[in-house]
């Protein structure tokens, strides 16, 4: 990655940052500092989150984590008072700087209420998924309810959240209005100490109006009209408050939290929120390309896509169904997941699987086939997630770079690079397991560079990007993530075992590569992390790697990386034959090819 | 270390239960109250419904003046055919009249918004004791004096009943041709289930509950729909009991149970269970059981000597152990994964290298 162009901050007196990533698995300790002048990471370190009982209260693994860390890098960061020393002290002890980022914890529950169905409560939505939430209803003029059904139905939901949108800037205000009320009324229904926190993020001339609404019974929030015009949403603003909300529910909900808020000066973050920030940033760096983040965590799945600073971002449930609750999962969504399954197993022996680890979601493979069903697990959920976040893309940027023609079909952007997080991806066996999951899970088309997040760093460094900008640069130029190397996918409609890219790469190394790659093919190029190549690509038979069917080209100074240069001619979308061992054996094929580069 | 997970066995033990309203409600106990399972603690309405009546309109006045025509105020309570509001005087004065029992919400804009008094849902105390603390509106928190043994799911039932063992051997499997007339009343504790048939035997054979050491993930949408309870001590897969749990049920034969089956949600701290209450008439009670009971109800540190469970998503059997040590350094497992691990001596003096995010830990 290229380094961005920010002005560096004064780097005078040390500015160590601490930050502490409450996740719903484990809790991590994650330290930066200035070495030769220049943030680096230092070490991090991790322990169970106590969120949920019997401890119920975050502080213990948040101790614990913080001990691993003295442990680790022998400084101390915690007083015997129990507090934490900031900042640094003559005598090395404490650090400058907290952040805390926190996803466990039952996911917000939310009522979206907005005047039409495909504008105002899609952008709401959209909002809500933001953070780690689950929409329980949603209220439009158009839902056939009556007001008071509405209000009936908000009572009996008890939402930690009424998020209402609706109505076009200088607009009409009235059906908003009506909203507003009828949010007022089911507000004005509930007992003090259950009622919802109200963010209101439509028409800004009624923003006054709710804030005088809402204020005499519930907690209220205002932000900038998420849809300023029908075909225009902006999100940003509101984001921003309903991290804060989430912020709020949490410090009621949460033991222990409160006073890490407090060390961090009440900007207690959710990590989705504070991945998406990062992501938002690397996007800055070059408006010719996007930027793409993933998380597959032990319960959610977060997919942030950047263009030019403009985020869009999901939080999906790995699963659609809840294990939760009594229900079972369907037919289709086993179907899905068996599509990834390429070891010899029942789908009884996978069904009883995903339940197993519904109950333990900490738990870890031991044997290959449940490694390959954790992996097709990881496949379904970044799939599943990856399409609906670009099923959001698709609405919300009708085409990226402003060029949008009715008659044109809408063309993602290219992601450049692709950003990965989550023990699954980065702790798998192998880089080329980790590398496998990813392009299965994404199926990137054109040109891209794929990035794991190894050290959990993503999350913990937005938490520090607004207030810190010049860590972020720095330990990003710092070698912190895996740089798997360039992945070029080329589409093409052709029969498999037809050519579809001529390549020549050649390398500072004194390497001279040839090569013609076939639809069908994952062929892996070696480029060592430490060597640069120019690569001269010629797509065949029209294949397009995203400068036009059949346009080929140069491309200078590609950086190598863990696993070198992958070609993934393997088609897009990508079809997996349904007969077990055809499916096993090129499972072993793509692997082996990804494995022997390195 | 914290272990990830904590499951509680024991014969004898105190314990602190919350129960607790889905919605604010009314509590219907006393501080020190004793309560059997059976008696209801709280209620509320789970489905509060509205009424709005367009008053001003039916009045024929307009709807501002509509709060010189009530007779009631926002939050009076009414009852069915109460005259709620009563319009101009004249040939005909009109009135308007509850529709039904509830409570005035709201008056404004011409409307009456009236909360029609539901069914109240009664909260059972489920786990017989004291209750030693109320929390306003939300429910009680019961302490019970038992065995105890936690399950990994449930299917949101239940039930009480005496205890009965329907196998032999811990690996034992639960069929239909296990159940009996006799199991009628009973708690059943069975085996690993496969047999849809046998679930629904248990219901014609009026059994109370079924408490299994595992069942096939296909049957879970059967099983919820059952309305008998039933508790997965394993999982899902074929699983026989671990030892230590085997040999605490077979203890517990006879005894009078309760199979509170409610769903997995550790966040909220939901575990199925099953608990033979030490009745008060019980006489005394054993040395031994004084010596190993279980007195902790938030402990969730592993140390060296501790019991643990050797837990995997993947359907092999759970094992039980003594913790030895947690290894210094990572290890790498048979697939390729890398983590921390620890050793672990199963009950066989066999000694296992475990990752240490599948150890649960047994109190």
């Amino acid at each position: 990655m290229n380094a961005l162009q920010i002005p560096l901050k004064s780097l005078g007196s040390n500015e160590s940052l601490l930050v502490i990533d409450v996740g719903e698995i484990n809790t991590r300790a994650v330290l930066f500092d200035i070495v030769d002048a220049n943030y680096r990471f230092i070490a991090s370190s991790i322990a169970p989150t106590t969120v949920n009982p019997p401890l119920q209260h975050a502080g213990y693994g948040v101790r614990l984590a913080i001990e691993y860390l003295e442990t680790n890098t022998g400084r101390t960061f915690i007083g015997e008072d129990e507090k934490l020393i900031m900042p640094t002290q003559e005598d090395g002890r404490g650090v400058d700087a907290f952040a805390m980022i926190l996803s466990a914890g039952v996911p917000l529950n939310v009522v979206v209420m907005g005047v039409l169905e495909e504008f105002s409560v899609e952008s709401a939505r959209r909002l809500a998924e933001s953070v780690y939430s689950r929409v329980s209803a949603t209220f439009h003029m158009n839902d056939g309810l009556k007001a008071v059904e509405r209000s009936q139905e908000i009572v009996r939901l008890l939402p930690d959240l009424i998020l209402i949108a609706g109505g076009t800037e200088q607009g009409a205000q009235q059906p908003v209005l009506q909203m507003l009320k009828q949010a007022a009324m089911a507000c004005s229904f509930l007992p003090k100490d259950v009622r919802p926190i109200v963010l209101y993020a439509g028409n800004s001339d009624l923003s006054q109006k709710a804030k005088e609404m809402f204020a005499p019974l519930t907690s209220v929030k205002t932000a900038p009209n998420i849809r300023p015009q029908a075909d225009t949403e902006k999100p940003e603003a509101a984001r921003t408050q309903i991290a804060q909300v989430f912020r709020q529910v949490r410090l009621n909900q949460m033991m222990g939290i409160q006073t890490l808020d407090t060390w961090s000066g009440k900007q207690l973050l959710p990590s989705a929120t504070a991945f998406g920030r990062i992501i938002r940033f690397l996007s800055m760096d070059d408006p010719g390309r996007g930027v793409l983040g993933v998380d597959v965590g032990a319960t959610n799945t977060t997919i942030a896509a950047a263009w030019c600073g403009e985020l869009t971002i999901g939080n999906y449930p790995k699963m659609r169904f809840d294990p939760e609750e009594t229900a079972s999962i369907s037919d289709d969504e086993l179907k899905e997941i068996m599509t990834w399954v390429y070891a010899r197993v029942s789908e009884d022996y996978v069904l009883n699987y995903i339940y197993n680890k519904q109950i333990y979601p900490a738990s870890l493979p031991q044997t290959f086939k449940d490694e390959v069903i954790e992996q097709a697990l990881a496949r379904h959920a970044l799939r599943r997630a990856f399409q609906k976040t670009m099923q959001n893309f698709r609405e919300t940027h009708q085409q990226p770079g402003g060029q949008n023609e009715e008659s044109k079909p809408f063309s993602f952007p290219p992601f450049e690079p692709i950003v990965a997080a989550g023990s699954v991806l980065t702790r798998a066996p192998s880089l080329a397991q980790s590398a496998l999951m990813l392009l299965d899970g994404i199926q990137p088309t054109n040109v891209t560079t794929l990035i794991l997040d190894q050290n959990h760093l993503a999350a913990a460094m937005g938490a520090a990007a607004l207030s810190n900008p010049t860590l972020t640069v720095q330990v990003i130029d710092s070698n912190a993530f895996l740089n798997l190397g360039m992945v070029i996918s080329p589409v093409s409609s052709v029969r498999s075992g037809m050519p579809v890219l001529r390549l020549r790469m050649v390398s500072d190394g004194g390497m001279d590569i040839k090569a013609e790659v076939n639809q069908g093919e994952m062929r892996v190029f070696p480029l060592p992390a430490d060597q640069n190549a120019t690569l001269i690509l010629k797509p065949l038979n029209l294949a397009d790697i995203g400068m036009g069917a059949g346009n080929g080209g140069r491309l200078n100074k590609v950086s190598g990386g863990a696993l070198g240069v992958v070609i993934d001619a393997r088609g897009r979308p990508l079809r997996l034959p349904l007969e077990l061992s055809e499916k096993r054996d090129l499972y072993k094929g793509w692997l082996k090819a990804l494995r022997e580069s390195r | 270390m914290i272990a990830n997970t904590v499951t509680r066995y024991a014969l004898y033990g105190k314990f602190k239960r919350e129960r607790l309203l889905a919605r604010p409600g009314r509590l219907l106990v006393l501080k020190g109250q004793d309560v059997s399972s059976q008696d209801a603690v709280a209620e509320t309405d789970l489905s509060p419904e509205f009424l709005e009546l367009e008053v001003a309109k039916w009045l024929n006045i307009p709807a501002g003046e509509l709060d010189a025509f009530t007779e009631r105020r926002e939050g009076d309570n009414i009852s069915e055919n109460d005259i709620i509001a009563v319009g101009p005087a004249g040939l005909v004065q009109p009135t308007v009249r509850a529709p039904c029992t509830g409570r005035v919400l709201r008056i404004a804009e011409g409307k009456i918004i009236l909360e029609k008094r539901g069914t109240a849902s009664k909260l059972l105390a489920v786990y017989p004791g004291e209750v030693v603390d109320l929390i306003a509106e939300r429910g009680v928190v019961i302490e019970t004096t038992g065995a105890l043994v936690q399950g990994v799911w449930g299917n949101g039932q239940m039930n009480s009943g005496r205890l009965r063992l329907i196998l032999e051997k811990r690996d034992d499997p639960f069929n239909a041709s296990c159940l009996t007339a006799e199991c009628a009343g009973h708690v059943l504790v069975g085996g690993y289930c496969n047999q849809e048939e046998a679930l629904r035997k248990a219901v014609e054979m009026e059994a109370n509950g079924l408490v299994l050491s595992s069942m096939e993930a296909r049957l879970v949408s059967v099983a919820a729909a059952l309305p008998i309870p039933i508790v997965l001590v394993e999982g899902f897969g074929k699983m026989p009991y671990n030892e230590t749990v085997y040999g605490l049920l077979t203890s517990l034969a006879d005894r009078e149970s309760i199979l509170h089956a409610q769903a997995l949600k550790r966040a909220e701290g939901f575990v199925p269970e099953l608990i033979a209450p030490i009745p008060k008439d019980f006489g005394a009670v054993p040395f031994e059981w004084l010596v190993n009971e279980a007195t902790s109800n938030d402990t969730a540190f592993m140390v060296s000597g501790g019991k643990v469970r050797i837990i995997n998503a993947g359907t092999a059997e759970s094992r039980v152990g003594r913790l030895v040590r947690i290894l210094g350094q990572p290890q790498s497992l048979a697939n390729g994964l890398r983590c921390m691990a620890a050793e672990v001596k199963l009950n066989d003096e066999e000694l296992v290298v475990v990752p240490l995010a599948n150890l649960d830990l047994l109190e």
